[in-house]
């Protein structure tokens, strides 16, 4: 009886497609969290060259999650992966102040992609587990979030190894997807 | 000089219930790794073992040092591991004989190396160490230090991972991966120019062995430097299957480029029929991926000399090379 209704529930209410694509400097923990929501385990990874693809269902939603290399020399392939792109994941070390910036920058160019003009922003605080982590208010106004225009965005703190955050952002990328 | 010995005490037979090989790297059947992969790797095991004793003898009776072309038999079908160390440091020169300059390394690029040190081979028994980890670190500087226009790409702390791991003394291991970096330098500088250069000759040559293959790629319009730039930039760690690698290297640092594109060209033509039926980019990007731990990568011997048979020279990429130039933007 449970099986039929789960059936029925599945083909009433199909989940929603959602392709993702995450990107922010390397070492920013962006494979941490891909294999954190598909797994649900933290994994040692190692630096990304090209690409980690996983599919990951949440709430009737399923994402297929794209995650690419993040250092400077290898960025230049990050175009390739914008066609189709639902929802920018957008990855920043909150403890690494040096290097903000330098992801502002980036994240400022990947806006001005006409590819990803449509695309919703969820921006990752990431590494809040750190002593010295800023917080997603003070990122907020170091990567000037503030003056985006015309793009629906959101930034919420995580922590990649506990999976503190995660969710929240998932909710968020739920909720522009039902609108 | 400071030299490091980590090897394990040779065994007079050859344990391969270990769990870990002879570079330190889990075997399938540690409990760390996925099960499924197990009987695939036994039956390959049992069926390369013998491989490996066989050309051992004929290593220790034929000596193929004394001839260039025997020499090029013998290491396409594979050097043993006790002679692989004497076999890619046999051209390689030393940095005492003043061979590369030293220049200033910017903070940068010394933050990205030790960024990336804890995240080379984190399961590899040796390199997890933090002596060897700061060898690595000294083999990455050193390379920053003498290519300055390569710096650190990301890519190249595996290279140097599996350098360390074979050659076993760091001052010879640091030359040859200067040596051997230096001989692609231009796959890691600005716009790795050379990268993009050698997917478009790849390109061609993927038209002229596997047609199949390139009208799917067209079709997608799909650029390879998306889908196996990596397996340039890695010269296929972390693509493949260990000792496919080391085989490859073999042949790689003997013979030259030529072997990345053979490589390239055999795993694409093995894996033909699922890449051509592919409807989709996302649908390509997961058989590309797939490769890796197809039977075809894991079946070291028959794919490299699958690889050999293929008509693709240094002579001939260079005529590609220079053809690829005139198409790329800068």
């Amino acid at each position: 009886m449970g099986l039929f209704f789960s059936k029925i529930s599945s083909f009433m209410f199909p989940n929603i497609e959602c392709r993702t694509l995450m990107l922010g400097l390397d070492g920013a923990g962006k494979t941490t969290i891909l294999y954190k929501l598909k797994l649900n385990e933290t994994v040692n990874t190692i630096p990304t060259i090209g690409f980690n693809v996983e599919t990951v269902t949440f709430q009737k939603i399923t994402l297929t999650v794209w995650d690419v290399g993040g250092q400077k020399k290898i960025r230049a392939l990050w175009k390739y992966y914008f066609p189709n792109t639902t929802t920018l994941v957008f990855v920043v070390d909150s403890s690494d102040i040096e290097r903000i910036p330098e992801a502002k920058e980036e994240l400022f160019s990947l806006l001005a992609e006409p590819e990803l003009a449509d695309s919703h922003l969820l921006v990752f605080a990431n590494k809040q587990d750190m002593p010295n982590a800023r917080s997603p208010a003070e990122l907020t106004q170091l990567l000037d979030l503030g003056s985006l225009k015309n793009r629906e965005w959101f930034i919420c703190g995580t922590n990649a190894h506990s999976g503190q955050g995660l969710y929240e952002g998932l909710m968020w990328v739920k909720k522009q997807m039902k609108t | 000089m400071y030299v490091f010995n980590f090897y394990p005490i040779p065994r007079k037979s050859i344990n391969f219930r270990s769990d870990v090989d002879d570079l330190g790297f889990l075997r399938p059947w540690s409990p760390q790794e996925e099960s499924g992969c197990k009987k695939q790797y036994e039956a390959w095991y049992s069926s390369y073992l013998p491989i490996v004793v066989r050309r051992r003898c004929r290593w220790e009776k034929e000596n193929p040092r004394r001839n260039s072309h025997l020499l090029q038999r013998f290491v396409r079908k594979g050097i043993p591991h006790t002679f692989r160390k004497e076999l890619w440091l046999r051209s390689c020169p030393s940095r005492a004989d003043g061979v590369w300059q030293r220049h200033e390394v910017p903070d940068e690029v010394i933050k990205q190396i030790k960024l990336d040190l804890p995240r080379t081979f984190p399961d590899n028994k040796f390199l997890k160490t933090e002596g060897t980890r700061k060898t690595l670190g000294r083999a990455l500087f050193a390379v920053a230090e003498h290519i300055p226009s390569v710096g650190y790409c990301q890519g190249l702390n595996f290279v140097a991972g599996v350098i360390l791991l074979v050659v076993n003394d760091e001052s010879r291991a640091i030359d040859l991966l200067v040596h051997l970096v230096s001989q692609r330098q231009e796959y890691y500088g600005k716009n790795m120019i050379g990268l993009r250069r050698d997917m478009h000759v790849l390109h061609s040559l993927l038209r002229e062995h596997c047609p199949r293959v390139v009208v799917t790629l067209e079709k997608l319009d799909v650029g390879l430097d998306m889908l196996v730039g990596k397996w340039f930039v890695c010269w296929f760690v972390e693509s493949l299957p260990m000792e496919t690698v080391l085989r490859l290297w073999d042949c790689l640092i003997y013979e030259g480029d030529e072997w990345l594109f053979r490589i390239a060209v055999a795993l694409f033509r093995s894996n033909m029929i699922a890449i051509s039926s592919c409807e989709s980019i996302d649908q390509l990007m997961t058989e590309v991926q797939n490769i890796g731990t197809s039977k075809a990568a894991l079946y070291c011997h028959q794919l490299i000399l699958k690889s050999a048979a293929l008509s693709i020279t240094n002579k001939s990429i260079e005529a590609l090379r220079a053809d690829a130039e005139l198409a790329i933007p800068e």
